[in-house]
């Protein structure tokens, strides 16, 4: 066991400090150490996109960053989307569209979407998919999730002109 | 049918969906417990080796580790002990065999021990420090290998070789029957074992206490199976065993069978602390249950009206490890959607040295239903008839006798195809070149099993629904939908909870189709218990021997009260009202799938593109259309990527080569367009609502329609799926 | 009478024949009957695995399931699913 080391970051919003072997992942300190579960463990290999986070500015596998990585970086996890108790339009358009069934990928799928309509407002079909082939969903075939991510698009950011 | 309902066949956000999309809601890996420690399994590299010696001094050595355990620590296995879990019998010492190898491993990632250390490094550490002597044995890894003989044994004591079993269904007379006919096709096709791919890996959190109770948390189907398999490996009775269910990341037939609870029961009781285990994906692909590759033979004749004459099959499934292929359902849906008189069918049980198969979404039945249907597809050119026609003209119905024995009752085999038939789909012109349309059907049985629910009523005139069915896609809100439904309600008036096993009464598994059938059932009948309570209330209240109760609202005698005003009276008029009910229900109604599928092929990459799909089901009755459209919607995106990309690539040596998500290759969302949904309603008879269950039937049809499609778009019939560049090229 | 078929591979026990007509009201006087006919059959009727129809529908009663004069009882692969 290696010595541990001091992370001071923000996670939604809220400086978070806390202690973690240089071995471990983003991933595993946001579950295990942080608290947050929220975010999902699919893989731990990066081709699932259920551990999806806001790290600074770009979207990651949070399985493949190391925990000391994101030390003075503002994290966005899917427990930060909400404001209070008010879903993001992203949250409520996945329930109002049957987005999920298990839900175990709908925290990547939602962090990744919010990413995407903050680049593209109006995201075509084709640039959601392609935006979205990062993230496997074994239940639902993707078509819910694409129309769910397109209509809150719309309630976020208006009709298309 | 002309009745209306209130509630059914409406769209209400699901119960359980602000914890889903907030992260709020705890799935297996989520649990944290005081003191609890976390667990890793050492797995064989070998597909086939005895175990000469395991030498755990080393990992027990290792600062961190508090337990390791072998077979040896778990009670030995009578040889012939069959467990019940409700589900079909299982051989006890198959399901302890697979847990933790003893004597020999029998395949590339079968368990053969298990620590428990501070942290899952440390304990991945200590697992790597376990010396094991192996004496490899060769190995056999396709059906038709290991009935050849000379193959590799797997099991000593099975009477075949390596057959487990075999199956035989024979209905009139063949010989006269392909004499009949005009037209014959015969065609032998392979499929490749493929996994369900369950996003969330396979988990389980055990603690035993010191007074010999154990407490399991885990992802599972069926919290009871879960608990009564538990039990069984570890020798102690089921009441010793409480399993409270977390929420699930997906199944599909993967998360019936226990891997990890057992083990975590056993390094708990060495450890004296709550213990954790989580599967890697590699783990989930190596060690757990995908469903069988096979080989399937079919051969049909018709003759020139178009009427099947004669069809016989001969199905070999690849078990795994140990007996139970699936290829029962196979044999019995290979030509269950038509109505055939002289039929054979023959298939064989055959164990190779891959991981020990499991359900996946109607087990057995796409293998089966890919010769049926491609061959139909052949005899409907050769014939030159519509191939959704030649369908029709032998689609089975209400009374058409299956090989297997029964007649159906009530089915819409017919009301599918004509769905296709008038889809918009099929209606559509393709888009030019190297496009190609096919189509097929399946049936699934579904199944029934037993289910119990307890509805308590609130003084506000809600209602608590108590159930025990692990919710994988909806389930919560298809229940309170129909006790909502039979008092009066809003969807949002019930409260679910699904709880653990020591809480409500036996609960098979969310599986089979079965849960919006026979949960509901027990649903429905706990409402109208509710329903005669209330009026007895009511009738307490009016001084009145009659209430009737419609549309929520009790009336006698020109007095009314709603169903929440009686409810705010409960306590003065006797006390609160909490009703359960149990079934093991007959009635289950078996549901046919349809779809359409339009490809496209790059003849010079082999690389297929889906261009539209149309998925076609009968629900019976569709309780929440949103959640049937993502049944059929999903079991088609995963047909798609079975006929296509899927399969366990081996080598030689029986060691899987694409373990990971990135080389196992499931479709993304860029890999299919919108999957377009048409729900048919053919109600069940057995059910108040008319639910058959739609979670398995829609993955029959993909594999053949894709082969069909293709052969439409290459001239090509291919014979191996999955039908991947290479196999396009014919490379 | 009851009709109960065999299953294809159990017709070894019965030479070759296919279906019988037995009385009894229940799936197990019927089998009581085909075994005093048959001695030895009835384990390969109940036995893991199989699971028993009566008029067309899979029963969870097993050999307790009543059984009518022009019932159907036929011993198929039991189902489960996914
Ligand atoms: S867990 Fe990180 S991508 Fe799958
Ligand atoms: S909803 Fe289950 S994986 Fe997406």
């Amino acid at each position: 066991m290696s010595a541990k080391v001091q992370v001071q970051t923000t996670i939604n919003n809220e400086p978070v400090e806390f202690l973690c072997e240089p071995r471990q992942s983003l991933l595993e300190c946001l579950r295990d150490i942080v608290g947050l579960t929220g975010t999902k463990e699919g893989c731990g290999d990066g081709n699932c996109g259920s551990c999806t986070v806001k790290l600074g500015d770009r979207i990651v596998t949070s399985c493949l960053v190391l925990g000391v990585e994101a030390a003075g970086e503002s994290i966005t996890t899917v427990e930060g989307l909400a404001h209070g108790s008010t879903l993001h339009p992203l949250q409520k358009a996945f329930l109002d569209h049957a987005a999920l069934q298990c839900g175990i990928c709908t925290p990547g799928f939602l962090i990744a979407a919010d990413a995407l309509l903050q680049k593209h407002p109006h995201p075509t079909e084709e640039q959601t998919r392609f935006w979205l082939s990062n993230n496997l969903c074994r239940c639902t075939g993707y078509d819910k999730i694409i129309r769910a991510v397109q209509a809150a698009a719309i309630e976020i950011n208006g009709a298309a002109q | 049918m002309s009745t209306t309902y209130n509630v059914i066949g409406t769209r209400p956000i699901r119960h359980d969906g602000a914890d889903k999309v907030t992260g709020r809601a705890l799935y297996g890996a989520d649990l944290q417990l005081a003191r609890m420690i976390h667990g890793a399994v050492l797995r064989s590299p070998h597909a086939h080796a005895r175990i000469l010696r395991i030498d755990t001094s080393k990992a027990e050595a290792l600062p961190g580790v508090f337990a390791v355990v072998t077979a040896a620590d778990f009670p030995p296995a009578p040889a012939d002990k069959i467990v019940d879990f409700g589900e079909g019998d299982t051989l006890l010492s198959s399901l302890r065999g697979n847990i933790l190898a003893s004597g020999k491993v029998l395949y590339s990632g079968h368990a053969v021990a298990a620590v428990a250390a501070v942290n899952a490094h440390v304990a991945a550490e200590a697992a790597a420090l376990i010396e094991v002597d192996y004496e490899p044995l060769p190995c056999v890894l396709t059906a038709p290998e290991a009935m050849a003989p000379g193959a590799p044994i797997l099991h000593e004591n099975l009477p075949n070789g390596n057959v487990a079993e075999l199956i035989r269904y024979e209905m009139g007379d063949l010989a006269a029957g392909f004499a009949e006919a005009t037209v014959i096709v015969e065609r032998e096709l392979d499929t490749a074992t493929v996994h369900q791919g369950y996003i969330e890996p396979q988990n389980a959190t055990a603690f035993w206490s010191s007074d010999g109770r154990i407490h399991i948390w885990c992802s599972t189907q069926g919290s009871f199976v879960a608990r009564d398999a538990s039990a069984a490996v570890l020798d102690v009775p089921v009441s010793q065993v409480k399993v409270t269910p977390m929420e699930i990341g997906g199944g599909f037939g993967g998360k019936i069978n226990v891997y990890l609870e057992p083990v975590a029961a056993m390094l708990s009781k060495k450890a004296g602390r709550p213990v954790k285990l989580v599967m890697s994906r590699r783990d989930v692909f190596t060690g757990t249950g995908p469903t069988p590759g096979s080989r399937v033979r079919v051969k049909i004749g018709v003759n020139d009206a178009g009427k099947i004459t004669a069809a016989q099959a001969w199905l070999a499934y690849e078990a795994g490890a140990y007996p139970g292929a699936m290829v029962g359902p196979g044999a019995m849906t290979v030509f269950a959607c038509y109505d055939i008189e002289n039929v054979l069918i023959e298939g064989f049980d055959v164990v190779v040295n891959k991981p020990s198969t499991s359900a996946y979404r109607a087990p057995g039945a796409p293998n089966s239903a890919l010769a049926t249907e491609t061959v139909l597809d052949e005899i409907a050119e050769k014939l030159g008839i519509d191939p959704l026609e030649l369908r029709l003209r032998n689609a089975a119905k209400e009374g058409t006798r299956r090989a297997d024995g029964p007649r159906y009752k009530r089915i819409g085999c017919i009301e599918v195809l004509e769905a296709m038939k008038a889809s918009p789909q099929y209606n559509a012109p393709l888009p030019g070149p190297n496009c190609g349309r096919g189509v097929a059907i399946g049936f699934w049985f579904n199944a029934g099993l037993p289910s119990s629910a307890t509805l308590s009523v609130n003084a506000d005139g809600t209602v608590n629904l108590i159930e025990g069915s692990t919710d994988i896609g909806g389930s919560r809100t298809s229940l309170s939908m129909q006790a909502a439904e039979v008092l009066g309600l809003r969807a949002e008036d019930i409260h679910p909870t699904i709880v653990d096993t020591d809480s409500v009464g036996y609960t098979g598994v969310t599986g089979g189709s079965r849960t919006t059938f026979a949960t509901g059932l027990a649903v429905h009948d706990a409402a109208q218990m509710v329903v005669e309570q209330m009026k007895a209330r009511a009738a307490r209240l009016w001084a009145v021997d009659e209430v009737s109760f419609s549309n929520g609202t009790f009336s006698a005698n020109g007095q009314s009260l709603t169903f929440a005003q009686l409810a705010a009276q409960l306590g003065a008029t006797g006390g609160p009202v909490s009703c359960s009910a149990t079934v093991n229900p007959k009635g289950v109604g078996g549901s046919i799938a349809g779809l359409i599928i339009d490809v496209k092929v790059d003849p010079e990459t082999g690389k297929t593109d889906v261009l539209r799909v149309t998925s076609v089901q009968d629900a019976g009755k569709a309780i929440h259309p949103a959640y049937v459209e993502g049944q059929m919607q999903g079991g088609t995106a995963q047909g798609i990527g079975w006929a296509l990309n899927e399969e366990y690539f081996m080598d030689a040596d029986g060691d899987m080569r694409n373990g990971s998500y990135l080389d196992y290759r499931m479709p993304t969302a860029l890999d299919l367009p919108m999957i377009e949904t048409i729900i048919v309603e053919v109600p069940n008879p057995g059910h108040p609502f008319g639910v058959r269950g739609v979670g398995e039937a829609n993955i029959v049809p993909p594999l053949a329609a894709v082969a069909n499609a293709l052969y439409r778009a290459t001239g090509k019939r291919l014979n191996r799926v999955p039908m991947n560049p290479a196999t396009i090229l014919g490379l | 009478m009851a009709t109960v078929f065999f299953p294809t591979l159990v017709r070894q026990q019965t030479g070759g024949l296919a279906q019988i007509e037995v009385a009894g009201a229940t799936v197990g006087e019927l089998i009581i009957g085909i075994e005093a006919r048959f001695p030895g059959i009835s384990k390969h009727l109940l036995r893991p695995n199989l699971a028993i129809s009566v008029d067309d529908e899979v029963t969870p009663l097993g050999v307790l399931e009543p059984v009518r004069p022009d019932s159907e009882v036929h011993f198929i692969a039991a189902i489960s699913g996914g």
